[in-house]
């Protein structure tokens, strides 16, 4: 921690609003049905509350859609839109996501990602403790602390009734603090979490890929994709061309076009293949290339799936199927 | 839950319980209590046992029909109207065999069903899933329901009518769909798919109860139900052996067409 400081609730919105003078903001607001980050023009419109948007904010680093490259007959453009950005009120699942997988994935390992590293650099995360674990978090168990997090540029704790502690964890953090906060410094020291154990697979790759149960796993999944699209972790993506134009799209496991190849042949050619994929990729294959399992507990899956897939369930289960009689 | 929904189930489990003893059925579909108390979790029942988790309230709202496809030999479902009419479309577009299927009705009448082989009463089921459709030309309607698309195709995942093994969406040859994310994209997919729906529509609502973003385009596919009810007297999934207005072409026939 850089700074710590003390920050009325009351203020915030004016914060916000010192924000907007210079950079887009991406905040929490409500479209009637859901509650969502969405870019604001007046801080009036932002929720304040302990429930999780429904959609992580992923897409504002990922964007759903993003035009890569404009191409004429002998010439190309890379485009490289990168808006200042102040991402308000992520959750420490949320932040972990960032930086522990999108990061790793987009700008660290063998190819770099332009388009990610831009609008990453761009982009300042303006961090927010939970109170409670809604239905369907768990990141109790997936090794996050709820409560606080240091993943992000400044990060809000409540402390009393009408006060929040500040503290900015990177330069850029700091600056913000002082410039667009009216904030007292305090001191703060964050109290350790007691963490639960985490839980995950321990079983071999080829276990957990034999022994489980994939075609009972996932019957009643209907194959909707909603779990990937409002997965803070998910990102896989694909390219369309329109016209003279590469646009990059998110793609998910769930659909049956994932992974087809142009002779008509996919190795992942049924559901259960799809579903087995998805939380292989999460929790075996992730854990296996960069270290970390691409989930945070958020639950969201868990809360959107029309099934009623609970996430953790199928995580417990398939460790305890993985793990069970050699003959499976 | 009330003691009329505990009696429902008990009656429910009674018949289940006869059915796997005489292995009339080898599985059941229905809803089971997960660990959230609002989200019913959608099951493949296998044996008795599995019955004590049985639930059913007006959280039970999912259209279970779509996971029958491909189930054999024999399935109970347990079955709001809806999801027998579905059972119907099925049969009468060759994607199910009447054996293969055991229905449970569950309703206020069972005169709501038409086809069932066992049934409960429920004398106060769930809403009709039809809702009062803003008006035909409200494009500001359409538009903000548009934008609230993230396109991820639960509504159609959802649907009982949607089984194409590749949705027109997915096609490259030709290609119908404008790249990205945008309103084109979304406009295309909701029109296409309602085209798609027309007259095969049973009202379960899925479309609507499965979208993350709680859009409600379903009152486009209500406005085409309507009209094939006025004009040809067809409902979607009434009456074993109907064929719905769309396949059902003839030379001789007097009446307008959708697009005129």
């Amino acid at each position: 921690m850089l700074l710590s400081a003390s920050v009325k609730i009351s203020s915030v919105k004016d914060a916000l609003a010192a924000l907007l003078k210079d950079y887009e903001v991406a905040a929490p607001v409500s479209d009637g049905a859901n509650l969502l980050y969405s870019y604001i023009t007046d801080p009036n419109d932002v929720v304040f509350s302990d429930q999780l948007p429904y959609k992580s904010p992923k897409e504002f680093l990922l964007p759903q859609t993003e035009k890569i490259l404009a191409f004429g007959e002998d010439s190309a453009e890379d485009i490289q839109e990168a808006k200042k950005t102040v991402i308000f009120d992520v959750r420490p699942c949320d932040l972990s996501a960032f930086k522990r997988i999108t990061d790793k994935v987009f700008s660290e390992g063998k190819f770099k990602d332009g388009f990610y590293m831009r609008r990453r650099k761009a982009s300042a995360t303006i961090g927010m403790a939970c109170k409670s674990l809604k239905p369907g978090c768990f990141c109790n168990l997936r090794g996050i602390d709820k409560s606080y997090s240091t993943e992000c540029d400044i990060f809000l704790t409540p402390a009393g009734e009408d006060e929040y502690i500040a503290a900015a964890h990177t330069p850029v953090g700091c600056d913000l603090l002082k410039s667009c906060f009216r904030s007292v410094p305090a001191a703060f020291s964050p109290e350790p979490a007691e963490l639960s154990e985490t839980l995950e697979i321990c079983s071999e790759e080829k276990d957990v890929f034999e022994k489980v149960n994939w075609d009972a796993m996932s019957a009643s999944c209907i194959s909707c994709g909603t779990c990937t699209f409002v997965c803070p972790a998910c990102h896989c993506f694909d390219f369309k061309d329109k016209g003279s134009v590469r646009y990059r799209v998110w793609d998910s496991c769930m659909y049956s076009a994932f992974t087809l190849h142009a002779s008509g042949h996919n190795p992942r050619a049924g559901k259960p293949e799809r579903f087995r994929q998805r939380f292989m990729h999460k929790y075996v294959y992730m854990l296996k290339n960069i270290g970390e399992s691409a989930c945070f507990g958020c639950g969201r899956c868990t809360r959107k799936c029309p099934a009623g897939i609970n996430a953790r369930r199928v995580l417990e289960c398939i460790k305890a199927e993985a793990a069970g009689g050699s003959d499976g | 839950m009330t003691e009329e929904k505990l009696s429902i189930i008990e009656a429910l489990k009674t018949i289940c319980e006869d059915l796997f003893s005489k292995r009339v059925i080898s599985r059941v579909l229905a809803f089971t209590e997960g660990e959230i108390k609002e989200i019913p979790v959608v099951s493949l029942i296998t044996n008795p046992e599995g019955l004590k988790g049985l639930k059913w309230d007006e959280s039970c709202n999912k259209p279970l029909a779509k996971l029958l496809l491909g189930l054999k030999p024999k399935t109970a479902i347990i079955a709001r109207p809806y999801d027998a009419r579905a059972v119907v479309m099925y049969i009468n577009e060759n994607q199910l065999k009447r054996d293969d299927v055991f229905i449970i009705g569950v309703g206020k009448d069972a005169s709501d069903f038409p086809v069932f082989d066992a049934f409960a009463k429920d004398p106060s089921p769930l809403q009709s899933a039809r809702e009062p459709s803003p008006s035909r030309g409200s494009l500001d309607f359409f538009l903000a329901e548009i934008d609230r698309c993230i396109l991820c195709y639960a509504c159609r995942q959802a649907c009982w009518g949607c089984y194409c093994p590749s949705c027109f969406m997915e096609r490259g040859i030709p290609d119908w769909t404008p790249a990205g994310v945008g309103r084109e994209a979304k406009i295309a997919f909701h029109l296409g798919r309602t085209m798609h729906l027309a007259g095969r529509c049973v009202e379960c609502g899925g479309c609507k109860t499965a979208c993350p973003s709680g859009v409600n385009l379903k009152y486009l596919i209500d406005s085409l139900t309507q009209m094939c009810y006025e004009e040809y007297g067809h409902k979607a999934g009434m009456e074993e052996g109907a064929r719905d207005p769309l396949s059902d072409y003839r030379c001789d026939d007097g009446q307008p067409g959708f697009l005129e």
